[in-house]
């Protein structure tokens, strides 16, 4: 796909200002900055675990999602280095769990490396196959992780686990952050083709999965502990709607969009359908 | 709209946005997740819903919309809302 030189351009500015805004107030240190000193062994229970694990499992697959996002992104500076920061600050959400997951005394060394067993056996390809289409998936992602963080940051409070509040304050902030990368992105791609841009975000929002779907060892039961995943309506309420209002545009046109794909996909079928032979009439008799 | 109307227009506006539903009894217990509708499928629900009875359901009221007594209770919301105007 071909990308003009001020589309380059703007992609640039808006990893400048993500990568500025990190440098300056949103970097932290896993170790320094985590008070890991507060750790309270008697708020840790299985379904503390279940999640941190889970968690942890969908981070671990940065490697994957790194790769196949470098070679979607790389011949475009701002994408490709946002993919770079990506990875960075995805991988210190991955070694901040797997770190609580054994200094709790949750998992052993032996069980967490059975599940990373587990996870590297098997390799997370990307959902979909355009950049602009992965934006839309990014950015729907971002923030059903976000509002998934957050809710683990609202629950650590509400229980007085202050070192679990503060691991997910950092990286819920952090999928905020790559959220609104994700948003700005989408902003410049309605102003370049609405329609494309729209109809792709249909799409991905009606074929959207977590990524841990498939991946990560009895995902369906993991679910079932609160906390782990995040209802629909919660999801549209917090997550695509305030995406649709945002880039201007709202439910009704994106099922329109989505109506006016599938008809123009049936369409195709049928052409490419061979058509049904006519039957020979028999003689009419007279 | 009676009971009957509203449950018959939902059964429409399911099948049109999941035609795997069309024809299965609806209850209003029946959660919006047990029966496998996806985000997406609710708003076509509700977009089907919105052009029948020519309204618009502001988005926070969607939130309701857990289960299949929850687009009856909007259903009926709106009527009552139409009929007070």
């Amino acid at each position: 796909m071909s990308i003009s030189i001020a589309q380059r351009e703007r992609a640039y500015r808006a990893y400048n200002e993500f990568f500025d805004l990190a440098e300056r107030k949103r970097r932290w240190h896993p170790f320094n900055d985590v008070p890991w000193e507060k750790m309270d062994k008697d708020k840790n229970t299985e379904e503390v675990a279940i999640c941190l694990e889970t968690f942890c499992g969908v981070e671990l697959y940065v490697p994957d999602y790194t790769a196949n996002g470098f070679n979607l992104t790389r011949n475009i500076f701002g994408h490709a280095w946002f993919q770079a920061n990506w990875g960075y600050e995805e991988s210190k959400h991955g070694l901040v769990f797997r770190e609580y997951l054994i200094q709790s005394g949750l998992r052993t060394l032996e069980q967490y490396y059975a599940f990373e067993d587990k996870i590297f056996g098997q390799v997370w390809n990307l959902p979909f196959h355009t950049r602009r289409q992965m934006t839309c998936y990014g950015a729907l992602q971002e923030s059903a992780t976000y509002l998934i963080y957050q809710a683990q940051k609202e629950k650590a409070k509400r229980e007085g686990a202050e070192l679990l509040e503060k691991l997910f304050f950092f990286i819920s902030r952090d999928e905020a952050a790559h959220h609104g990368f994700y948003r700005k992105v989408l902003q410049l791609e309605m102003e370049d083709d609405r329609e494309g841009t729209i109809s792709d975000l249909a799409h991905v929002v009606a074929n959207f999965q977590m990524p841990g779907v498939g991946l990560i060892p009895e995902y369906e039961e993991r679910l079932k502990v609160a906390g782990v995943g995040i209802s629909s309506d919660h999801f549209l309420q917090q997550g695509i709607f305030p995406l649709l209002k945002v880039l201007g545009t709202d439910r009704r046109e994106l099922i329109a969009s989505l109506q006016k794909s599938r008809m123009a996909a049936a369409a195709a079928r049928a052409e490419a359908e061979p058509a049904p032979e006519t039957p020979e009439l028999a003689p009419v008799q007279a | 709209m009676n009971d009957t109307e509203i449950q018959s227009l939902i059964g429409e506006a399911v099948a049109f946005a999941e035609p795997r539903l069309a024809g299965v009894s609806l209850k209003p217990k029946d959660t919006i997740a047990e029966l496998g509708i996806n985000s997406i499928s609710v708003l076509e629900i509700v977009g089907y819903l919105e052009d029948k009875l020519g309204v618009r359901f502001p988005d926070d009221e969607l939130a309701q919309l857990n289960t299949i007594g929850g687009l009856t209770d909007l259903i009926r919301g709106r009527d009552v809302a139409a009929q007070k105007s």
